[in-house]
């Protein structure tokens, strides 16, 4: 078992001159202790317009940042947004090679296709074609990569030979993913040889459900790319306090702040009907997670917030769904001080690693 | 922490219905027709149609239907809603600025019951191949057009009718300082159209809750065959606390 550390930047109003400078520096900073500590990845994810819950637009330059200040820890950028309105692919490949470079062979590519109305009619994408122009992304990128020159006739761009230059430090070429939110994107993950990114909070036996499937459909995948990635990383958050309750308490606020600032966005099925997107993706999970009676003060299962015993209770619970990785949000709009964050990375890194070692 | 409405509840619910009693029966509604277009909106404008108790949605966007119920309780009407989404706590709700129905009969139990504010007019819908139309005019003189163009058809199930919030004056619940009632009717789809939006006119000059309402960009139209109810009215809550604290069960101690 791996872990992982996650960024949405969630940035909270009044926006200041200050705002969005202290929440970037305050990430930066965690991600360089993170990086000490034996966290083997950090991922910042591509989000546009979406007030105080992500202000991360141009996640390659965070990740240039992370990855100039940092030795160890793997980038990823994920997930880029595979929709011809929102990145061509010749620039997607642009990028991500750069950073690949910039990171020396650190970089982890992330592939999705972008759920809410906001950025969608934002950016006047058409909401029924983007499983199709993510698919055709994630085919034709790899080769950009390892061609010399690539030349495309396709749906959603084409191209005629040229040279996409720079090439990725990394060969073939860094690992991809794709982001699942349902399970019928961790089939869609596995068919293609594309890891599984996590981005839903599930419950363990679903969890599992998944996982399997998952794994059932890799072995018989046709890559995208040109070699198979079977990693499957879980989405969590993190706070990790000595008092377990003080712990759970702290962490518990982070997640329902999070989850109010996530459930103000509308998913592009409730504004715009299209089959295109057959569940409404995070959001119902997070509302009735939200919706839940304020009165209550239990952990929801599977959350890893409280004191260190907890955590390795519950991380091991999450082994067993058979995912790789855990990455963790540490943050949601800067409602715990960054000095408590750093404080519960370090315990963390102090008191669970060390129960997962042996598989590290 | 998201906006809230800065609608001034109290002069605004000097225009709105005053709540005889909740419904003891559901209306069922076979037969229906409805025709909806969706619109995103001028921010400024519409922060201040919504109570303190919502969040605007973002970006903000209105919802303007008009629709055809061939068999009812009290025969035959048709229905125009103007409606603002926004958010109860995280919850996607659509709130009623204005309607217009065509039956003096059906208007009464509307507003009396389920808290529509309500003006008499006509309201028809047109349902062509090429072309669905909705109107509403007082007098001669049109105050909206709705149309959606270039039809295709979906399944009922991509459709997402948002349930509707109507501020009303009431004594049942938060000591008559105004209570906004949840009205959430159950559809059951037979055929689904999506379409090009089109607001072919907007004329609310008149009606005060709807006449800041500024559309910018149309989203999309749809139209729907489907048998629907008016239901029993669950929940409400106090137009001026947020989501969850100012929420009543009825049947419940507030």
């Amino acid at each position: 078992m791996k872990f992982g550390i996650f960024y949405e930047l969630s940035v909270p109003r009044p926006w200041d001159q200050e705002a969005e400078r202290t929440v970037i520096n305050n990430a930066l900073e965690q991600v360089r202790l993170a990086d000490e500590l034996g966290f083997d990845q950090v991922w910042a994810v591509e989000h546009h317009f979406l007030e105080e819950y992500s202000h991360c637009s141009a996640p390659e330059l965070f990740l240039t940042a992370c990855a100039r200040e940092t030795e160890r820890i793997h980038v990823g950028h994920g997930i880029v947004t595979c929709v011809p309105e929102f990145n061509h692919p010749i620039r997607i490949a642009e990028r991500a090679a750069f950073l690949d470079i910039l990171s020396d062979g650190r970089l982890e590519f992330g592939t999705g296709r972008s759920a809410t109305w906001v950025e969608l009619g934002g950016f006047q994408a058409d909401l029924d074609t983007t499983k199709q122009s993510w698919d055709e992304f994630v085919h034709a990128i790899p080769k950009m990569w390892t061609q010399e020159r690539y030349s495309h006739e396709g749906r959603f761009f084409s191209m005629p030979s040229r040279a996409v230059l720079p090439k990725p430090y990394q060969k073939p070429h860094p690992p991809m993913w794709v982001a699942c939110t349902s399970p019928e994107t961790h089939i869609e993950a596995g068919d293609r040889g594309l890891g599984s990114l996590g981005v839903s909070f599930n419950s363990f036996a679903d969890q599992e459900n998944r996982v399997k499937e998952y794994r059932h459909r890799i072995q018989n995948c046709n890559p995208a790319g040109a070699f198979v990635n079977d990693q499957v990383n879980a989405i969590n958050f993190l706070y990790c306090h000595a008092d377990d309750e003080t712990g759970e308490k702290t962490g518990l606020s982070m997640a329902r702040y999070f989850n109010y600032l996530a459930g103000q966005l509308d998913m592009a099925k409730e504004v715009f009907p299209t089959p295109a997107y057959p569940t409404a993706g995070l959001l119902p999970s997070l509302r009735r997670q939200v919706a839940a009676p304020t009165e209550r003060k239990s952990v929801p299962e599977g959350l890893t917030v409280g004191g260190p015993q907890r955590l390795v209770q519950v991380l091991k619970q999450w082994e067993t769904t058979g995912v790789d990785r855990v990455t963790f949000m540490l943050n949601a709009a800067e409602i715990i001080p960054q000095n408590q964050v750093l404080e519960s990375l370090q315990l963390f890194a102090d008191e669970v690693m060390p129960a997962f070692a042996q598989e590290r | 922490m998201p906006f809230s409405g800065s609608l001034d509840v109290v002069r605004a619910l000097g225009s709105c219905p005053q709540l005889k009693s909740l419904p003891e029966d559901a209306w069922n509604l076979p037969g229906a027709e409805i025709l909806q277009f969706s619109c995103e909106v001028e921010e400024e404008g519409a922060i201040e149609l919504i109570p303190p108790a919502l969040h605007p949605s973002i970006p903000p966007y209105a919802v303007i239907s008009v629709a055809k119920y061939p068999v009812s309780p009290v025969g035959p009407f048709s229905l125009a809603q103007v409606r603002l989404v926004a958010r109860a706590g995280i919850r996607p709700r659509a709130f009623l600025l204005q309607a217009f129905i065509d039956s003096e009969e059906a208007a009464a139990p509307l507003s009396e019951h389920w808290g529509f504010k309500i003006e008499t007019a006509t309201v028809d819908l047109a349902h062509r191949h090429d072309l669905s139309q909705g109107t509403v005019s007082i007098e001669n003189s049109t105050v909206l057009d709705i149309r959606l163009e270039n039809a295709h058809v979906l399944s009922g199930q991509e459709l997402n009718i948002i349930d509707g919030l109507h501020l009303t004056r009431s004594e049942i619940a938060n000591d008559g300082d105004g209570l906004i009632l949840q009205v959430d009717p159950e559809y059951v789809f037979s055929y689904a159209e999506r379409g090009e939006p089109d607001l072919a006119e907007w004329n609310p000059e008149g009606f005060d809750s709807i006449e800041r309402l500024v559309p910018v960009y149309p989203i999309v139209s749809i139209y729907a065959r489907c048998d629907q109810d008016l239901p029993v009215l669950r929940f409400g809550m106090d137009p001026n606390k947020e989501g969850a604290r100012g929420s009543v069960r009825f049947g419940a101690e507030i």
